[in-house]
């Protein structure tokens, strides 16, 4: 199988999503930013349809209703107490204009599909190749930001009195989830942007001890979940969100247990 | 010389005035409590101290420059919801630079401030499973591991027993006479102000009282709920 193109894009690519969503995941959901990750992905499909709309490529429209949305959800949020919602809203708002944005460019059915559960096996050269850019340049940023980061996701409660650009980091961590969100979406869609994102750092929260040791569980999970996934849906033919799905489901569920 | 001033604070929310007219001194190697009832606004004051409210009338000084400080905040939730470890988490205080890893003084620096709130033998176990006193302990590490010139605790010893307590203060005060740190705690435990506490500021709507310690009797707080003895 490895000599067709599709599959060496598709684990290329897959594997690029995976450890970025994996390492931002951890950050997101410890600052507990879970239900914004998920309504981040609610966005991208309204960005995704007016990227068919428009005649530009999904992603493009995703990245630009992401970081749009992300930077106004947390203006926002900075003036009112109700964060979750502030986030509701936009969220109903995205969804509303995404529905009416693929209804005007005639690609309702097939396009819906593949904004919402992803097409990682009609991924181009080029497509790739942007994802890995895309994911190297988020890991870069990840790594220079580590311990502010760290310090901010994870006790947010003293950050806010010791990191000197307490709101700038939160700006910058909101575009981060944003842009993680909008090239997950590439592989697994919008709808199940948490299997990526959520599920490996809520087992990874549980089980590790450091931020070294949950970013290594989160990256494990996400990439293994990820490649075996891939192998399921070349083998049986059927989408690699199931799997994916499924895998990262069980992972969590089973994390449960003490 | 003082550390901090405090002049003619004043503060005002929509129209309700928490306070005006408040004037306190801290001093380093001091000890100073922050007294009131509750929602008089003794955090509001510290947010104002620390920069991060501006008051409505009134000025701040920093008559030295403004020092390093290190703030423990009350209701901390986040660091229970996680597995991080004690360690790992008194490590967050390391928040600047681009360096990933620890490096070998810093990981020395952490050992140190670990003994000195006897954390060392339980510093590997997760903080979700610290006992209470354990947490605020570890609280306090990360605190000191800043090596702040002012250490301002939020209510650090509420719902603690006593012993726990008074662990916590001892490190408290050998960290204080080690770096002639300044400490504000913000409490309502009057005998135990009354034991560690060099002064104290009693917070009321018109910008209160402040005095040596020795001046602070029931009869002086009027013997209100806040009191909790």
């Amino acid at each position: 199988m490895w000599q067709f193109e599709f599959m060496q894009n598709a684990f290329l690519a897959g594997s690029a999503v995976a450890i970025v969503a994996g390492v931002v995941g951890v950050f997101a959901v410890a600052k507990g930013e879970t239900f914004m990750t998920h309504v981040l992905s609610e966005i991208g499909f309204a960005g995704a349809a007016f990227g068919l709309f428009a005649g530009w490529p999904p992603l493009a429209g995703m990245l630009l209703f992401n970081t749009v949305s992300s930077l106004t959800i947390g203006q926002l949020e900075a003036k009112e107490k109700r964060t979750d919602m502030i986030t509701a809203a936009v969220s109903a708002i995205a969804i509303g204009l995404g529905v009416a944005f693929l209804t005007l460019s005639g690609k309702s059915s097939s396009g819906a599909m593949s904004i919402m559960f992803g097409s990682v096996f009609s991924l181009t050269r080029g497509d790739t190749h942007l994802l890995i850019g895309l994911s190297g340049v988020i890991l870069l940023l990840c790594g220079a930001l580590l311990r502010p980061l760290k310090h901010y996701a994870f006790d947010a409660d003293t950050a806010a009195y010791t990191l000197p650009h307490f709101r700038l980091l939160g700006m910058a961590f909101t575009v981060l989830i944003a842009t993680v969100v909008a090239i997950s979406a590439q592989a697994v869609g919008a709808l199940l942007i948490f299997i990526l994102v959520t599920l490996p750092a809520g087992v990874a929260l549980r089980r590790g001890r450091t931020v070294r040791q949950m970013l290594i569980i989160a990256v494990s999970l996400a990439l293994g979940g990820m490649w075996l996934a891939l192998l399921l849906a070349y083998w049986t033919n059927l989408p690699v969100s199931v799997y994916l799905a499924l895998i990262e489901a069980a992972a969590y569920l089973s994390s449960l247990r003490k | 010389m003082p550390l901090l001033e405090l002049q003619n604070i004043s503060m005002t929310f929509d129209k309700r005035t928490l306070y005006k007219g408040v004037n306190w001194q801290l001093h380093a190697g001091k000890t100073h409590a922050l007294l009131g009832e509750n929602g008089v606004g003794k955090t509001t004051l510290v947010r104002i101290i620390l920069g991060r409210l501006r008051p409505s009338g009134g000025q701040v000084l920093w008559p030295q420059g403004q020092p390093r400080y290190a703030y423990v905040p009350q209701g901390r939730t986040s660091a229970t919801q996680f597995g991080l470890s004690i360690r790992a988490f008194v490590a967050l205080s390391f928040d600047s630079g681009w360096r990933p890893w620890l490096t070998a003084a810093e990981k020395q620096a952490l050992d140190e401030v670990l003994a000195a709130c006897v954390l060392s033998s339980i510093a590997d176990n997760r903080i979700a499973a610290a006992s209470g006193g354990e947490r605020q302990r570890a609280y306090l590490a990360q605190a000191l591991l800043r090596q702040p010139q002012l250490l301002i605790l939020d209510e650090a010893t509420a719902n603690m027993d006593p012993v726990s307590k008074k662990q916590m203060m001892q490190v408290i005060q050998t960290y204080q006479r080690q770096h002639q740190a300044s400490v504000l705690m913000i409490s309502h435990d009057i005998p135990l102000v009354r034991e560690y506490a060099d002064d104290y500021l009693l917070l009321t709507a018109d910008g209160g009282t402040a005095a040596p310690i020795t001046a602070l009797t029931n009869a002086t707080i009027g013997g209100g709920d806040h009191v909790a003895v």
